[in-house]
C-alpha cells in the first residue's frame, strides 16, 4: 500500500542542498517562487561539512576563500558569516628528495635552475589558459588538440624538469584530486582560466587560500537553509526519479512527491546518473556522468594545544614530495587559541591512503607532519581525517577530473537545460568552477534560467 | 675491501604477521616492487635456502637466504664476482601498537664501489616506495 502523501504542487524543486542548490533556492525564493529542496544526505552542505575536534572548528570540505570569489563572499556576508586571514607569517617548508628546507612564496625553493623551469611552465600554462574562454572551452583555438592531451603529457612535451613536473603534480593532486596524466589539458586550462590564472588559484595571500570563515563554511549552508524556512529543505530524501510530462515534472523521493514547473539539479556531475529521468536525457548526458568522475582528495587535521610552529618562525604551510599530505596549511582559529594543521592528500596517494585502516592513516599523517614541523606534531590532542570518496552522496571531489578526450564531447551537456531540468553545481560554473564560489555562481545562474523560463510560461493553476 | 649500506624505515600499525605475508611470499615481490619482474623460492625460505629473482632487462640472478627469522627478519644475498649485495628486512616493535619496518641494502667486497653505483643506489632509491607498497598491501589485504 502506498502511504505517500499526495504530490505537492510547487514552482521549483531543487535537488541537492549543497551551496549551489541552496544558493539557487534562495534566489528563486527571493523572486517569489515556491521552492522546495530535497537532499539525499542527512545534512545540508554537500561538499562543505564541519566538525569540532578537541575544541577546534574544522572545515572538512571547502575551506578557503580569496579575491574575486565575490559570490560566496557576498552570500556569506548576507548570512553573517565572517572571514579572517589565513596565517602566512614566517617561512614555508618543503620536504623534497629526503631533505627539509624553508622558503617563502608559492613556488618552493628547489634551486635556481628548477625555479626558472617551474616559472617557465607556469607562464606557458597561464598563457595557454588565456586562450580558453571561461564557460566555453569548446571555443578555445585548438580545443580538440588540447583535449587530446593530458596535463602530464603536455609538461613532458614542454620538457619540464623532474622537479617542475613533481611541483605541478602536487598542485594537480591538491586541486583536482588526480595525477597530471589523468586530467585533460583542456580541462586544466579551462579551470585555470575560470580562476583568473595560476597565481590566483594557488596562492594563499592574494589567492584562493587567502581567508577562512570564522564560523566555518558549513555555517553558510546551514544559515541559508534556515532562511529558506521550515519545511523547505527535506533531508534524507534522495531524488529517485524525475518524470517530465508536458509542463510539469513529477519528482519522487522515498517519502515525498512534488509536481514542479521546473527542477534544478545541483549534485556533483558524477552523481547525476543516480537519478532516473524521463524522457531520457540521452546518451551524452549518461556518458557525462561516467566520464567526468570526481577527483580523490582527502584531508587530515591535527589539533594541538597551540600553533607551536609559529614559535619557530613557520607559517604552517608546507609542500612535501613524500606525503601523505602533499600540502599543509595553518588552519588555526583567528585567535590562535589552539593550533590546527591541515594536510591535503590527493590523487594516487589518496587512493591508497583512503583504503588504509584509521589508525594507520592517523599514524602516517602525523609522521608526515612531524617530518615537516618536528616531533611535537606527532602528539596532537585531536585528529580527524575526511575521505570524500567514502561519502555516499558526494563520492569524490573536490571537483570533476575528466580524462583526455572527455571534455569537448560533453562540456555543453554539462549546463544545457533539458526540457524542465536546469543544472547547477560547481562544475557548471563559468568562474571559480570547483570552488564554493563557483557553486554559488552556478546556483544563481540556474535560478536565473528558471526565473526567465517561468516568467515566459503561462501560469499554472495550482488549484 | 669497502662496505656501503643504506636503510629505510617506516613506522606502521601493520603487524609483523601482515608484513611477513608480503616478504615471505615470492609472488608478492613483483607486485610490491617495480624493479622485480618475478621471483621464486626453492622451497620454504630458511637460512641457506635459495631462490631466483629477475629484474626487467637483466638475466635472472640466484640469491641465498642468509637470515630468516619468521615474523622478524628476512635477509638474502646475491653473490656476484668479487662482491656481495645483501637485501635486509626487519620488523621491530615500537610500542603503542606501532612497528618499525626497515628495508636495507648492503654492498661488500673488492668491487663494492662498482656494485654500489650499479645496483646499491638504485635499490636504495626505490625503498620509500617499496616499503610503502609492502605496508599498503599488507594492511589492505588484511582488511
Amino acid at each position: 500500500m502506498n502511504t505517500k502523501a499526495p504530490a505537492k504542487t510547487v514552482d521549483v524543486v531543487v535537488v541537492g542542498a549543497g551551496l549551489s542548490g541552496l544558493a539557487a533556492a534562495r534566489t528563486l525564493q527571493k523572486a517569489g517562487l515556491d521552492v522546495h529542496v530535497i537532499e539525499a544526505a542527512d545534512r545540508v552542505g554537500g561538499r562543505v561539512r564541519s566538525a569540532n575536534v578537541a575544541g577546534a572548528h574544522l572545515d572538512l570540505g571547502g575551506t578557503f576563500v580569496g579575491p574575486t570569489q565575490d559570490r560566496i563572499i557576498a552570500l556569506s556576508e548576507e548570512v553573517g558569516v565572517k572571514r579572517f586571514a589565513t596565517y602566512v607569517e614566517g617561512g614555508n617548508l618543503m620536504h623534497w628528495g629526503g631533505t627539509r628546507r624553508s622558503y617563502r612564496g608559492t613556488i618552493p625553493s628547489i634551486g635556481p635552475i628548477a625555479l626558472v623551469d617551474a616559472g617557465r611552465i607556469q607562464s606557458a600554462l597561464d598563457k595557454l589558459s588565456r586562450s580558453v574562454p571561461p564557460g566555453r572551452p569548446w571555443d578555445a583555438p585548438n580545443a580538440q588538440e588540447l583535449d587530446a592531451q593530458s596535463l602530464g603529457s603536455w609538461m613532458r612535451a614542454h620538457r619540464a624538469t623532474a622537479s617542475t613536473y613533481e611541483i605541478f603534480a602536487i598542485a594537480s593532486r591538491a586541486t583536482w584530486g588526480c595525477e597530471p596524466d589523468e586530467l585533460s589539458l583542456l580541462h586544466a586550462l579551462h579551470y585555470i582560466a575560470m580562476a583568473g590564472g595560476l597565481d590566483l588559484l594557488l596562492d594563499t595571500k592574494n589567492g584562493a587560500q587567502e581567508e577562512h570563515f570564522v564560523e566555518g563554511t558549513h555555517e553558510i549552508a546551514a544559515r541559508v537553509a534556515a532562511e529558506l524556512g521550515e519545511g523547505r529543505v527535506h533531508l534524507s530524501q534522495p531524488a529517485l526519479s524525475i518524470d517530465q510530462t508536458g509542463d510539469v515534472a513529477l519528482v519522487r523521493t522515498p517519502d515525498l512527491e512534488f509536481l514542479a514547473r521546473r527542477v534544478v539539479i545541483a549534485v556533483p556531475v558524477w552523481m547525476r546518473q543516480r537519478i532516473k529521468v524521463t524522457p531520457s536525457l540521452g546518451p551524452d548526458a549518461v556518458a557525462l556522468g561516467q566520464r567526468w568522475p570526481g577527483g580523490v582528495l582527502s584531508k587530515a587535521y591535527a589539533v594541538y594545544d597551540r600553533p607551536f610552529w609559529r614559535d619557530f618562525g613557520l607559517s604552517g604551510q608546507a609542500v612535501s614530495d613524500r606525503g601523505p599530505a602533499v600540502i599543509t596549511f595553518d588552519a588555526s582559529p583567528e585567535d590562535g587559541s589552539v593550533g590546527v594543521l591541515l594536510g591535503f592528500i590527493g590523487g594516487k596517494q589518496a587512493r591508497m591512503w583512503d583504503s588504509l585502516p584509521e589508525d594507520e592513516r592517523r599514524l602516517r599523517a602525523l609522521n608526515g607532519f612531524a617530518e615537516l614541523f618536528g616531533e611535537q606534531a606527532r602528539h596532537p590532542r585531536g585528529y580527524l581525517d575526511q575521505r570524500w570518496v567514502t561519502e555516499e552522496w558526494v563520492g569524490g571531489g573536490p571537483c570533476a577530473a575528466p580524462a583526455p578526450g572527455h571534455v569537448l564531447p560533453y562540456a555543453k551537456t554539462l549546463i544545457e537545460p533539458q526540457h524542465l531540468i536546469h543544472w547547477a553545481g560547481t562544475e557548471t560554473a563559468d568562474q571559480w568552477s570547483g570552488f564554493m564560489d563557483g557553486a554559488v555562481r552556478a546556483g544563481e545562474r540556474a535560478a536565473a534560467e528558471v526565473i526567465a523560463a517561468v516568467s515566459n510560461a503561462s501560469i499554472t493553476d495550482k488549484n | 675491501m669497502g662496505t656501503w649500506e643504506h636503510k629505510h624505515t617506516e613506522i606502521t600499525t601493520a603487524t609483523p604477521a601482515q608484513v611477513w605475508s608480503r616478504w615471505a611470499v615470492a609472488t608478492t615481490w613483483a607486485i610490491d616492487d617495480p624493479s622485480v619482474e618475478w621471483a621464486l623460492f626453492d622451497g620454504e625460505p630458511c637460512n641457506g635456502s635459495t631462490g631466483k629473482l629477475k629484474s626487467p632487462g637483466s638475466p635472472a640472478q640466484k640469491f641465498t637466504f642468509t637470515c630468516v627469522e619468521p615474523l622478524r627478519r628476512f635477509d638474502f644475498a646475491f653473490n656476484l664476482p668479487l662482491g656481495t649485495v645483501s637485501i635486509t628486512h626487519l620488523v621491530e616493535e615500537q610500542g603503542k601498537g606501532n612497528y618499525a619496518v626497515t628495508h636495507g641494502v648492503r654492498v661488500e667486497g673488492p668491487l663494492s664501489r662498482v656494485y654500489t653505483a650499479l645496483l646499491g643506489r638504485k635499490i636504495a632509491a626505490g625503498f620509500p616506495d617499496v616499503v610503502n607498497a609492502v605496508l599498503n598491501a599488507a594492511l589492505v589485504s588484511a582488511a
